[in-house]
């Protein structure tokens, strides 16, 4: 038995390692659609990366926008600026609460907004964030709160990314990682907003995934999100920091396969102003890329009715 | 609780200590643990049933004993109280509603306005496993083939020691009880053997199956946006996955059980490396069609009797088999059409069957050999189509649509995106399983000649690959539903 033991422990610490080296070098050397369970941030037509590192040149705003790809897609920073408004977008692709929470801390002072929005898209409410927490993994530096996150996330795909990023950062090769690489749909507006001028109209109109969309979904906001939202708040009201929530424009169809809207709006308005946009009407298809994100053309009617807002709570 | 999960991480190393190092020189007291263990393993799942469980247990244990000590028609009294008992309890959790919707779709199809209503019944994990542990029990007691034991304990440890306890093997009282009556020994070489066995299921579930499992439901959830090729990969994809699935579970029990110092008998022998289907049924899931040849074939008449008959027990046995996998026509169509390939050897009586291995001390296999594994695969891919498809009539539809061509691009596929190395994996898996098909997995004596190093990076590299190409969140095993 003892042999036995001492041999397992021998070979769970050479396989820990050897993992380590085969990870890192496999991963290093291998094409991106090889990567299995380390997520490799190349170049993406949602400008994370162009979004982050702008972020970080960036000063004293009068607006600060947060979210999921609703947010980069849906408010567009040149309509506050004719305003009159210095806006930032730093939403990034799959954002949950908890993402926002850790930007929010990371950015706040920095940027030192006089006013944020966050916008929500409900089915976000209930996932685990991984998918965005492996993009800040792969673009930011990792520091003692993202690597909490991780650990958090309880992920494989997420530990496997840190340990890479990690390793990459220490060597002091993450440096030489591609820029976004401009797409031919999608514009990386300075400031943070992606343009796109596509119209679902002109794409195939009821796809798979309109179709799959109509069943009936029940959107659930985790305990876990609610205590992010809550906590974010208290930030901003200690900072004194005024703040709208906000659900911007998804297609008719899908909104209508939520089946409890109302509960969500209830649960969200409790958290200070809160405007669902979905509520006061449907945008038609040719205001969307897909269903559920904004085409040019729907920006410039939801981003009306945003300023409106902001307006009103100045 | 699933075997490729943390908690299972957490559990298996601490009941194996307490196990092995809490108690020594009393089989009772590692037979209390044991069974302890399975029963809170079991009750991750959902604890209402473990009464179901115990009183399963208690039933086949008590109609034992009974029928031991009985004479006369009270033998056959008692065997058919736990028999009637025991299919009672299955088919209410795991039939009713199909009885009840086939009863109504056969009045409304008449015209008649069916007035009944289907229940929202929980399936209990396993049930038809250990429910058929507890029928061979009592059938080779019936039959004298084993003296009942009179150690409730030991028997409830036959019927639920957990790794085989949701799905299978479904062992025999004559292979198992014997292990646990007597003291378990700790062997070194054994647990390791235990161990490696592990990790080649856990990478047959996590890296082979999940992965071939989401683009064959891609596939076959969307199976009328696709065709020729496309459909024709959905199901090649759905043979690995269940393969997979359901072979690497099967490793994982036998391994985990090995660890305890207890072995589970063999529940596949390289099924997609048989030259015909009678053949591929010695060597998928062994302990099922043991189980139905020892206990339905064999008392039908078996093979001794006029080709009619043998064709009629042969149907009977893939019919119920068929059912045994679930309430649904796909099932019993599956098990007929299997019946159906096997009718040819039947009829032509064709020569001895094949027990040996393919190729048998050689590296490839000669031409003839290679005819009769494609053709022999390929039969068995069409057949999981039944398996996999919704209902009937999306499984023709999906093979008529196999076999034409829409439009001029017949290699439509799915986005593969970045899983395409788990399905890549698919070359050097099966390289690994024909190398090794003479072992009694296909890890067993790989690199044991070789430098301890070499050995370990091997193990090494596997594990790698699972870190890198496991499917996060992937699906449970297919047969727990069963």
């Amino acid at each position: 038995m003892k042999k036995f033991v001492v041999s397992f422990l021998l070979f769970s610490f050479y396989s820990v390692g050897l993992y380590g080296i085969l990870l890192f070098t496999y991963s290093y050397l291998a094409p991106n659609k090889f990567g299995g369970n380390v997520f490799k941030y190349n170049t993406s037509f949602d400008y994370s990366k162009s979004r982050l590192r702008e972020a970080d040149t960036v000063k004293n705003v009068d607006l600060l926008i947060m979210g999921s790809s609703h947010a980069y897609r849906g408010y567009d920073v040149r309509a506050f600026k004719a305003k009159g408004m210095k806006a930032f977008n730093l939403g990034t692709s799959a954002q949950t609460l908890i993402q926002t929470n850790y930007l929010l801390d990371k950015y706040v002072d920095k940027l030192k907004p006089k006013m944020v929005i966050i916008d929500i898209y409900p089915i976000m409410l209930n996932t685990d964030g991984v998918e965005s927490l492996l993009q800040l993994l792969a673009i930011l530096k990792i520091d003692e709160k993202l690597k909490d996150m991780a650990f958090e996330a309880n992920d494989l795909r997420a530990y496997n990314t840190l340990f890479y990023y990690s390793v990459l950062n220490k060597i002091g090769l993450s440096r030489n990682l591609m820029n976004d690489e401009p797409d031919d749909k999608n514009k990386y507006i300075s400031g943070g907003y992606v343009e796109n001028r596509s119209s679902a109209r002109a794409s195939k109109d009821g796809s798979e995934e309109g179709s799959e969309k109509s069943k009936q979904v029940e959107l659930i906001f985790s305990l876990k999100q609610q205590e992010m939202l809550k906590g974010m708040i208290n930030k901003l009201k200690a900072r004194k920091i005024p703040y709208i929530i906000f659900q911007s424009p998804i297609s008719k169809r899908m909104y209508q396969s939520f089946s409890n809207n109302k509960e969500i709006d209830v649960k969200l308005s409790a958290y200070g102003p809160y405007y669902n946009y979905n509520e006061v009407r449907f945008l038609d298809d040719s205001c969307f890329i897909d269903n559920n994100h904004l085409n040019y053309n729907g920006v410039k009617i939801y981003d009306k009715f945003v300023m409106d807002k902001i307006n009103a709570l100045r | 609780m699933l075997f490729n999960s943390l908690s299972f991480a957490i559990f298996l190393p601490l009941v194996f200590c307490i196990y092995w190092f809490s108690i020594k020189n009393s089989h009772k007291y590692q037979n209390i643990i044991l069974l302890i263990s399975s029963y809170l393993f079991y009750s991750f799942w959902d604890w209402r049933f473990l009464f179901l469980l115990a009183f399963s247990t208690l039933l086949d244990y008590f109609t034992g004993l009974k029928i031991f000590s009985s004479q006369g028609k009270w033998r056959k009294i008692w065997l058919w109280i736990s028999v009637g008992t025991n299919l009672g309890f299955l088919g209410f959790f795991k039939y009713y509603n199909f009885f009840i919707e086939s009863f109504s779709q056969v009045l409304t199809s008449v015209g008649l306005q069916a007035n009944v209503s289907s229940l929202n019944l929980i399936l209990p994990v396993g049930i038809s496993f250990y429910t058929f542990h507890g029928l061979s029990y009592v059938f080779d007691i019936y039959y004298k083939r084993i003296y009942p034991t009179k150690n409730f304990v030991q028997y409830s440890l036959f019927v639920s020691f957990f790794p085989l306890l949701v799905a299978g093997p479904i062992e025999r009282a004559t292979h198992l009880l014997p292990q646990v009556k007597r003291l378990r020994v700790f062997k070194a070489r054994q647990a390791v053997d235990g161990l490696r066995q592990f990790l080649w299921g856990l990478f047959k579930k996590v890296v082979i199956a999940d992965s071939c499992a989401e683009y064959a439901n891609v596939i076959f959830n969307n199976s009328g946006d696709y065709h020729g090729m496309t459909l024709f990969l959905g199901a090649l994809l759905f043979t690995f996955q269940i393969y997979g699935d359901f072979s690497g579970y099967t490793d994982m029990a036998l391994g985990t059980a090995r660890l305890f110092g207890i072995e589970l008998i063999k529940n596949f022998n390289y099924p997609y490396f048989s030259r015909n289907i009678a053949e591929f049924w010695r060597r998928w899931h062994i302990s099922l069609s043991s189980w139905f040849r020892d206990y339905l074939y064999i008392p039908l008449g078996g093979s001794r009797v006029s080709t009619l008959k043998k064709i009629r027990n042969t149907f009977i046995i893939f019919l119920v088999s068929g059912f045994w996998h679930g309430a649904n026509w796909t099932f019993i169509f599956w098990g007929g059409l299997n019946a159906l390939f096997i009718v040819p050897d039947i009829i032509f009586k064709s020569k001895k069957p094949f027990t040996n291995v393919v190729a048998q001390g050689r590296s490839l296999p000669n031409i003839i050999e290679v005819f009769q594994l494609t053709s022999t695969f390929l039969i068995t891919v069409c057949a999981w189509i039944f398996f996999r498809a919704e209902s009937l009539n999306h499984a023709f539809t999906y093979i008529s649509d196999m076999f034409s061509v829409r439009d001029l691009n017949p290699f439509k596929f799915p986005e593969i995106g970045k899983s395409i190395v788990s399905v890549m994996l698919i070359v050097p898996f099966i390289a690994v399983e024909w190398i090794g098909r003479e072992n009694n997995y296909a890890l067993e004596t790989i690199g044991l000649k070789w430098s301890r190093l070499a050995r370990w990076t091997f193990y090494g590299v596997i594990i790698f690959f699972i870190g890198m190409y496991m499917h996060v969140g992937g699906s449970e095993f297919i047969y727990f539903q069963f």
